[in-house]
């Protein structure tokens, strides 16, 4: 599957709109919210956000890939989406 | 009750918390579910005291307004004594905006078990599951076959399923079955407990109130080392609709050095209970409830595995440590959740089956973990879960560490906390929420 960074981040950004633990208030996510701490993801996000990855990028995350250096921020996810999917595009710098 | 089905997606063993909440999840994906109980609901179960995490777990079964509608006692939170020094905390200071709850599990696990009913699963009560035989699961056309046996019947019969969830409990048919029960040499602990009626109870102010208040006054659940115990052992009071649950669980060797030969457990029970001076005074026009004390030995443990071709374990039959965080229900609907959400994947992505296997297992591992560090009673040199447990910890929100931490610190177990964690966010938001209590005077 070829996408930018940008379209992996909207992908993301939206599922989690949707199904974050939010549960449909209007929540904002930006590329370096802490979805973890901020419990956005929670304990039962995890397994859904890990399934939305796979299923939507073809990638497989390793168990011991569900670090929170992965998983902290959107940026990063992005990041490790980018590096599976063969970096279709250089990394985003931080801000 | 219908005849018991030739065959189905899922079997599930046991009908309490985690087998309910497994077998509506997975009817609500679609699945054909039976459930096997080997008592007849309303049966009795301890541990009586929610954390207000259930409720996520409720809304996603469908089961909150009934759950809500019971009338369950809202708790406020937590008061500990501990080696002198009276503490509070309260869920809301926290921000939890839904209560922690004191509920007769008898009721609770009964109203969930209805749920799975209506839900669409195949509930059998008085079934006892025996084995299951895996050697044919996962293959192309995946079968296991289970052996059960209706209570006082002298027949077995099987029914074919994909997977088998083992929700049994402490019972653990499958670990069983399979040797993957270890028994944690860090918690040689047992407890001991029993109810009396008409109990004082603390509210979160601090404050002894009459039995007869608990619906206007908030009760909290009032928790309490026990003197000769080194910090070690400890006792809960629990106060509930009808009676009080109060238990003590305790080293062994504590437990075998304090009791005569010849002293029944029972009376070595109502002797410590007398030995604690609040706890006294709040016992002081109760009623012990004749028959009530029960014991457990062995107390915790863990699993080798907790998944594997064809089966996956959940709550207690996974694993059990101390109870003294109230976590056992909230891992078990955990855990219901996970699995549910693992075997559709697996039912769906057959080739990909051994991946999401593995992610349930060290999820649930991890978890267990965390639990298992924080209720440490003493420190232990990191071992192999460490690791793991740090990373639960990892991708706890900071609320939920802020959480972990004061109670902790109430315990005395804050260094279990530090060793996993590096939040002074968390430390400074516990720090500021808990609350000195002086111990009541009247």
């Amino acid at each position: 599957m070829k996408c930018t960074e940008e379209q992996i981040f909207d992908a993301l950004a939206s599922f989690l709109v949707q199904e974050g633990t939010g549960g449909g208030a209007a929540i904002v996510v930006a590329p370096d919210t802490d979805i973890i701490g901020q419990g956005l993801v929670d304990s039962l996000g995890i397994f859904k956000l890990i399934e939305f990855v796979e299923e939507t990028f073809a990638v497989t995350i390793e168990p011991d890939e569900v670090l929170l250096e992965n998983f902290q921020t959107l940026r990063a996810l992005r990041n490790l989406i980018v590096t599976k999917l063969g970096g279709t595009g250089q990394r985003l710098a931080a801000r | 009750m219908s005849t018991v089905p030739e065959s189905c997606d899922v079997v599930v063993i046991g009908g309490g918390p985690a087998g309910s909440l497994a077998a509506t999840y997975l009817t609500a994906k679609g699945y054909s579910v039976a459930l096997f109980e080997r008592q007849k609901h309303p049966r009795y179960q301890v541990g009586e005291s929610l954390l207000p995490d259930v409720w996520k777990y409720c809304d996603a079964a469908g089961v909150t307004d009934a759950i809500a509608g019971e009338g369950f006692i809202r708790k406020a939170g937590g008061s500990v004594d501990w080696n002198g020094e009276m503490r509070r905390l309260s869920f809301s200071d926290f921000g939890y905006t839904r209560p922690a709850l004191h509920v007769e599990r008898d009721r609770f696990d009964h109203i969930l078990l209805e749920r799975a009913r209506t839900s669409g699963a195949w509930v059998g009560e008085e079934i006892a599951v025996l084995d299951a035989d895996f050697s044919r699961a996962e293959e192309d056309e995946s079968e296991v076959s289970v052996r059960y046996r209706p209570v006082g019947d002298d027949t077995a019969s099987r029914i074919r399923c994909r997977y088998v969830v083992d929700a049994s409990g402490q019972n653990g048919v499958l670990g069983r079955q399979l040797g993957l029960r270890v028994f944690d040499e860090a918690f040689r602990f047992m407890s001991v407990w029993g109810y009396f009626d008409d109990s004082k109870y603390l509210g979160a102010d601090g404050v002894i109130y009459p039995a007869r208040s608990v619906r206007e006054v908030p009760p909290t659940t009032y928790v309490s080392a026990l003197p000769q115990g080194d910090g070690w052992a400890w006792l809960w009071h629990i106060i509930l609709r009808q009676t009080t649950s109060i238990g003590l669980v305790i080293p062994i060797a504590w437990a075998q050095e304090t009791k005569g030969s010849a002293e029944s457990w029972e009376a070595w029970y109502l002797r410590q209970c007398q030995a604690i001076p609040l706890l006294q005074r709040l016992l002081a026009d109760a009623t012990f409830r004749e028959g009530s004390v029960r014991l457990v030995r062995n107390y915790s443990y863990k699993s080798k595995r907790v998944a594997g071709p064809g089966f996956f374990l959940l709550g207690d039959a996974a694993g059990f440590v101390d109870p003294i965080f109230s976590v056992g229900v909230v891992f078990s609907m955990y855990s219901a959740y996970a699995a549910a959400h693992t075997i559709d994947r697996c039912l769906r992505r057959r080739a990909r089956r051994d991946h999401h296997r593995s992610i349930f297992s060290s999820q649930i591992q991890a978890r267990l973990e965390l639990s298992r560090s924080l209720a440490l009673p003493y420190y232990q040199e990191k071992d192999a879960g460490h690791a793991q447990a740090r990373q639960a910890m990892a991708f706890s929100s900071m609320q939920a560490q802020a959480l972990m931490y004061a109670a902790s610190m109430l315990t005395d177990r804050s260094g279990n906390f530090d060793s996993m964690a590096d939040s002074p966010e968390a430390h400074r938001a516990a720090t500021e929420r808990v609350r000195a209590l002086e111990i009541p005077r009247k």
